[in-house]
């Protein structure tokens, strides 16, 4: 969600029901200028906002297009009280299926300990890991020019979950309008400056849009690959249908403004306003996954 | 030289000569900050709009697109805001009477602290009154909204037309009125057409037991039958219906203090006498509020169902009483506090926003200070339950997909085995008896 256009774009997400109270535009717009001004992005949007038990997070995400080839680099941030954006931690594979299986809520406080390894609080820490309170062990190669210390295990925060959480919808559920951007000659990603929107029929039909991410299905990869893919606006992936029938695109009553949205991520909505430039894309719910959805339809 | 050659280089319409000539007429009138970048796109508009220099006047270079609107909708939009006129145009002829609604637009702005916004809420509003006038239906409130797959639901709750008939119900059935069939609900997916109201039919125990175990994810077409296991009986109007009445049932709070057990029939309330709604500062914790409903029991109503006809030698009193130990109520007017999730983590969410500074009041002669302070409470166990209490004005609203929060998978039952059929019988040849000849030989 752009900045300057979080008062008007809030109304796609009223239709989940959701907005962002007075106090939390404003310190919003605040925090967000902030971190605009200490580092430099081609772009800075507004992600959205998980709910917590104590507190919410407020996500904010930074693109970068110039020199990346095919696809903006991502970088995301977060804030608990509003007034400063920190960095999310980068993800740590380990603990991939472990995450997945949380289904409790998040409570607001970034440091609270999810789960432990390094025998706080009286846990006996598993037999294989080293005894944090030893000095670090130092194992050296044989020939002596590489020291290779291992590092201390770190407890799994929840701001690590916020990671996981965070990148695991950005890579399931953003999406664009078909058109919206296009490759340079150099392969770059742009915005297309002569999009004029979908129309009334285009806008309300699920083809017409396509996933943010770097493309990851075979045909894809080699359509984006070719010289002439600046010609080609479609060169994203199509948005998945795994399960079938998680995506739900609908409309207001003046049929105008049209939301995606995703079932397995209830609380994220994509959207876009027919015959406009206005589209985009955000969350605003617990961040917690709907994984009985196939049971569900 | 040169532009002969380039002249050669045709297409149906121009040639590459003609084209070049355009697109740098168009660069040089737009005078983009980045022509460099833009070259290949102002090309490719060039091409798909037909501009040309000789008659760059002509030429529309913004290309407002054009708003439009369905007329349809139009017709439909204005007509809803509008005065609420059931006659035709010619004769127009004004509602006379409406039964209660309170103000959703006031109360959206409550909300919009709370964090949810109500999308279109004066459209809803609308619809809600013009429901409430061709529907006779009084007390009505906006109860929320239910997404679903292909449509929303909007739900209005409210007091149907007394005069409706209902014809025979079964006697586990709690009649319109009574038990979990008390308030009747109206469902629309499309609020710009008011025929599009339906109110929800009446509902079984057995629905309500069934509800309980499935997970299911609404559709939009309130006629769609829902195929799950265990067997819902009933179509997407019953179980929605269900789902609403066990959100309401669990989750409607009010201040303490409002209603009081009824002496003698612990399980009755009754209204405070000379209760006056408290302000903000007596509302802050989750003790100050309690539960207004009864829970639905076990056997999917509210109150028990004694059968016209018992086993011999059993007392009706016992014979309550023995019911009641099996499947006990609960406590009426139960504080939210005492309320845990599973896994024993609070089941309700408490937040104070807005400005909570205490004004001293216009009047003098009062010590009572306004505070303008929203409190909000939030319902863990059903996501999307939302009470905002401020300044006096209560209200409650959900917005979600219709199912309560579980901490574990769900895993459907599964359907039971297919017994085996009982082998057939082995053949055994026909009794050969005597023969005898049949006796039917007379004339």
């Amino acid at each position: 969600m752009e900045i300057y256009r979080i008062p008007e774009d809030l109304r796609f997400v009223n239709q989940i029901g959701q907005t962002l109270s007075a106090e939390e535009k404003i310190k919003l717009e605040i925090a967000l200028i902030k971190l605009g001004q200490t580092q430099t992005f081609d772009q800075l949007l507004f992600w959205g906002r998980i709910e917590g038990t104590v507190a919410n997070y407020y996500i904010a995400i930074g693109l970068n297009f110039k020199n990346n080839f095919e696809f903006p680099h991502k970088t995301f941030f977060y804030t608990a009280n509003l007034k400063e954006f920190q960095n999310l931690p980068p993800l740590n594979p380990e603990y991939k299926e472990q995450v997945e299986t949380f289904r409790q809520l998040f409570s607001g406080q970034p440091e609270k300990i999810l789960i432990n390894i390094t025998g706080e609080d009286g846990d006996q820490p598993p037999a294989d890991q080293p005894n944090p309170d030893e000095p670090q062990q130092v194992v050296k190669n044989d020939d002596d020019s590489d020291v290779e210390i291992k590092p201390p295990p770190k407890n799994f925060l929840e701001v690590d979950r916020l990671a996981y959480v965070v990148n695991a919808i950005e890579f399931e559920c953003a999406l664009l309008p078909v058109g919206a951007v296009r490759l340079t000659p150099t392969h770059e990603l742009r915005y297309n400056d002569s999009f004029e929107g979908l129309n009334l029929q285009e806008a309300s039909k699920i083809s017409n849009y396509q996933h943010f991410r770097a493309p990851q299905s075979a045909n894809k990869k080699a359509l984006i690959a070719q010289d002439d893919a600046l010609f080609h606006y479609d060169f994203f992936d199509q948005l998945d249908d795994h399960p079938v029938g998680q995506w739900s695109l609908q409309t207001d009553s003046s049929k105008y403004q049209v939301t995606i949205r995703n079932l397995q991520w209830p609380g994220f909505l994509g959207y876009h306003r027919a015959g406009t430039r206005i589209f985009g894309y955000a969350y605003f719910g617990d961040g917690i996954k709907n994984v009985d959805l196939a049971f569900q339809l | 030289m040169l532009k002969e050659k380039l002249q050669e280089i045709k297409d149906s319409n121009t040639n590459l000569y003609q084209h070049l000539n355009n697109v740098l007429t168009k660069i040089l009138l737009d005078n983009p900050k980045n022509a460099f970048e833009l070259f290949e796109d102002y090309s490719f508009q060039v091409k798909s709009s037909g501009f040309s220099f000789d008659k760059y006047n002509e030429f529309d270079n913004a290309e407002r697109t054009k708003i439009s609107m369905d007329q349809a909708i139009q017709q439909k939009t204005l007509k809803l805001v509008n005065k609420i006129n059931l006659g035709t145009d010619e004769e127009p002829q004004e509602a006379t009477q409406t039964g209660y609604l309170p103000n959703l637009t006031e109360e959206a702005y409550l909300y919009e602290w709370a964090g949810i916004g109500i999308d279109e809420n004066y459209k809803i509003f609308k619809a809600l009154s013009l429901l409430s006038v061709t529907k006779q239906a009084s007390k009505l409130r906006f109860w929320g909204k239910i997404m679903a797959r292909e449509k929303d639901y909007y739900i209005a709750e409210g007091v149907a037309n007394s005069q409706v008939e209902d014809g025979e119900l079964p006697p586990e059935v709690e009649p319109r009125g009574s038990g979990v069939n008390t308030k009747s609900y109206w469902a629309c997916t499309d609020i710009l057409n008011d025929k599009d109201w339906v109110e929800l039919p009446l509902i079984t125990p057995q629905q309500i037991n069934v509800s309980r175990q499935i997970k299911y994810m609404f559709t939009g077409n309130l006629e769609a039958d829902v195929i799950t296991n265990p067997y819902f009986f009933g179509k997407e109007k019953h179980l929605l219906k269900a789902q609403i009445v066990r959100i309401t049932q669990s989750t409607v709070r009010i201040p303490k203090g409002q209603y009081i057990l009824r002496e003698g029939d612990p399980r009755e309330i009754d209204q405070t006498p000379e209760y006056k709604l408290p302000g903000f500062h007596e509302l802050k914790t989750l003790n100050d509020w309690m539960h207004f409903n009864t829970n639905i029991l076990n056997c999917g109503r509210l109150v028990h169902l004694i059968p016209s006809e018992l086993p011999d030698g059993v007392e009706p009193d016992i014979y309550q009483k023995q019911i009641e130990a099996a499947d006990p109520f609960e406590n009426r007017l139960k504080q939210l506090s005492n309320d845990k999730l599973p896994n024993n983590k609070p089941a309700w969410k408490i937040r104070i926003v807005g400005d909570t500074t205490d004004y001293n009041p216009l009047a003098k002669d009062t010590n009572n200070k306004v505070n303008n302070g929203v409190i909000i409470i939030k319902s863990l166990v059903w996501p999307g339950l939302v009470t905002v209490y401020s300044n006096k004005v209560l209200s409650q609203l959900y917005y979600g997909y219709g199912f309560k929060a579980t901490t574990n998978h769900f895993y459907p039952k599964q359907p039971q085995q297919v017994q085996t059929e009982q082998p057939d019988l082995p053949e055994q040849p026909e009794p050969n008896f005597p023969a005898e000849v049949p006796q039917q030989q007379q004339d």
